[in-house]
């Protein structure tokens, strides 16, 4: 059941590692991590986190300013990244405004606002000034990623958790085939917010110290926040760019905060990834892992990879670099496996030390001089969603 | 334009309590009535998980399920969950958690607070490993659900179960963002016409200028303002006329969706 594929025309990163693609893969060739010690108004217990800071203050066009909150800055950053905007013009030119579809991903969206409204509280009122349809409502990024390119064909925003901005890859490739578009912006943000600071410290998966996938004494995640876009359009192999090639979709139906120990869905995410890229599990010369430093995602993920992998290859998570930027995860990181086959360089696995006996994957220590030809980026999400990308030159 | 069969249908809301109810005040053999709602149980998920789940959960389960029972077909699915806001009576709890000294955020009540938590216990009660989407476009939610859920059995030929629906919010956010009533509906597309098939129906996006369709019952009309999912109620009333019908539902920017359809 191979699909056609499609051509990633241009593509734009913020994230804890800098503004652009460019700012951002030099940390990556020098293996330098974007995260801190974390500061964050209100938060009081001790973590690192993958802030953008520019997002605290970054300011919105005048008139779609009741779009205003942290989520929304910094999706504008990322518009505003990687002269994104030009190649979206150069799209609306050939195709119409009204035929480029907008499919976005956020777990949070702008519930700092909410959080906001709710210390501001008086006498049992939210403040008037508080506008929750466009921050707080899920759909306030597509809303506010249309109108800020000034698109007007279809749209959703993705909220499926941690693989909210790989599944967007699907969706817009779905709406594509079945002829509701032409083209599509596809993107994730996700921003800091207590409600995913305290929650994920609630289910003590929050580390204190940076995050270290993989490793035998990994101690859970830093949370990160992140915007990514990416413009496809259908494949005209002559055109620059890396091509999607394929994705799987599946869900674990095990557990609401824990996958299957046996990585199940995950196998099935990335097997149907393979069949609709016409791929052989031999053909992938390098996997984004979620690898999220959770003793449980990064455990399950490996038995999954090893039953659909069979002969060794490079893997690595690139949380260490960023955090887990969240609904903005599938994004950042098929990006990088794009960064990764065009420069010919597989990003490491920062902060690991020593290998957990159980695992039977091993990941790139340091970066890694490669040329490739296809690569894959897991992301896996509370619910049990997963969802595999396949991308390739 | 692909013909997609609506193998099955079912609403749950204050009134419609089950299919039967459901058919015969679609059909305008009867009006319908604002009655308080009870508590819903959907029986197909285990009690230890049913516990830990919301009011808002319950409900979109319970259409889930109405709609694969009358289907009469396997349970596993693919599915795309829809809904404007999803929980808000989870964000007023974790953020006037957040209020309080050491901030004690629930764990439970943050595995529940993800968008997608309705798809995620579905999947675990229907279980299905099947791929699952849940999305949000405001108001347009099941409009734009709708397209997704088209989308996917044009290019995947598998049966797909919508499920949209939304819930009231508590005090404090309801003075943000009101509506009257829960509502949930469940549609069960195919490209394989079921003996149970309900209606065939085409779907074309974004045709400007023309005014979204009312409903012919005058209760539903009313029904259908009082919760952004209930905006899917004229097509649900064409499906169970069994009548040859356009209809005209509204989506995102000021645009609408054709649906035409036919028994």
């Amino acid at each position: 059941m191979p699909i056609p594929s499609l051509k990633i025309t241009a593509a734009s990163l913020v994230n804890a590692l800098g503004r652009g693609k460019t700012g951002v893969w030099q940390n990556i060739s020098r293996e330098e991590s974007g995260l801190r010690q974390a500061r964050y108004p209100g938060l009081e217990f001790e973590t690192w986190i993958g802030e953008v800071e520019a997002a605290a203050a970054y300011p919105l066009e005048v008139k779609l300013d009741k779009f205003n909150c942290r989520n929304n800055r910094l999706a504008k950053l990322g518009l505003d990244s990687d002269g994104f905007r030009d190649a979206v013009e150069n799209a609306k030119q050939k195709y119409g405004a009204s035929r480029i579809g907008v499919f976005m991903g956020t777990s949070t969206s702008g519930i700092e606002e909410t959080e906001k409204a709710y210390r501001h509280m008086d006498r049992e009122r939210l403040p008037q000034d508080f506008d929750m349809l466009h921050t707080h409502n899920i759909a306030s990024v597509q809303a506010y990623t249309q109108a800020s390119l000034g698109l007007n064909g279809v749209g959703m925003t993705i909220s499926t958790a941690c693989s909210s901005s790989a599944k967007v890859f699907a969706s817009a490739q779905r709406h594509i085939m079945a002829g509701y578009c032409d083209a599509a912006v596809v993107g994730g943000v996700d921003s800091l917010c207590l409600t995913t600071l305290y929650g994920f410290h609630s289910l003590q998966l929050v580390s204190a110290q940076p995050c270290q996938p993989w490793d035998q004494d990994r101690q859970g995640i830093n949370i990160g926040e992140a915007a990514g876009y990416a413009l496809l359009e259908k494949d005209n192999r002559d055109a620059p760019g890396c091509r999607l090639l394929g994705y799987g979709e599946s869900s674990d139906a095990y557990h609401m905060s824990t996958p299957h120990p046996q990585g199940d869905g995950a196998v099935l995410a990335m097997q149907q990834a393979l069949a609709r890229a016409g791929l052989s599990a031999d053909a992938i010369g390098y996997i984004n892992l979620h690898g999220t430093a959770t003793h449980s995602n990064d455990s399950a993920e490996d038995v999954a990879i090893s039953r659909v992998f069979k002969n060794p290859l490079a893997c690595s998570s690139t949380k260490g670099f960023t955090g887990h930027t969240l609904g903005a995860a599938g994004i950042t990181e098929i990006v990088f496996a794009c960064l990764a086959l065009e420069a010919g360089l597989l990003p490491a696995n920062i902060n690991f030390r020593q290998r957990d006996p159980a695992f039977k994957t091993t990941v790139l220590t340091e970066n890694k001089r490669q040329v490739i030809d296809y690569a894959m980026s897991n992301s896996f999400g509370f619910g049990g969603t997963n969802c595999s990308v396949i991308v390739g030159r | 334009m692909a013909t997609i069969y609506i193998n099955s249908m079912s609403i749950i809301a204050p009134g419609i309590m089950d299919r039967t109810q459901a058919l015969s005040i679609l059909r305008g053999e009867c009006d319908w009535q604002h009655v308080p709602m009870g508590n819903i149980t959907p029986g197909l998920l285990p009690a230890n998980e049913r516990r830990r789940t919301t009011a808002l959960i319950k409900l979109a389960l319970k259409a889930g399920q109405e709609a694969m029972l009358a289907s009469g077909e396997e349970y596993a699915v693919a599915s795309v969950f829809a809904s404007s806001e999803s929980d808000p009576d989870i964000t007023d709890k974790i953020c006037k958690a957040l209020l309080l000294e050491d901030k004690p955020v629930s764990p439970t009540q943050f595995h529940n607070s993800v968008f997608n938590a309705a798809a995620g216990y579905w999947a675990i009660a229907a279980k299905s490993k099947k791929p699952s989407v849940s999305l949000s476009a405001g108001d347009a939610s099941f409009t734009t659900g709708l397209l997704e859920a088209v989308s996917q059995v044009i290019v995947d030929a598998e049966p797909v179960l919508l499920v949209a629906y939304d819930y009231p919010a508590p005090p404090l956010l309801d003075a943000m963002w009101h509506i009257d009533f829960p509502y949930a509906t469940a549609l069960l597309l195919s490209s394989r016409k079921s003996d149970n098939c309900l209606a065939s129906i085409t779907v074309e996006a974004a045709s400007d200028g023309v005014q979204p369709s009312m409903c012919a019952s005058q209760s539903l009309e009313i029904m259908r303002h009082g919760n952004p999912v209930a905006r899917s109620l004229p097509l649900l009333e064409a499906i169970a006329a069994e009548r040859e019908g356009t209809v005209i539902l509204p989506y995102i920017n000021q645009q609408t969706v054709l649906v035409r359809v036919w028994p």
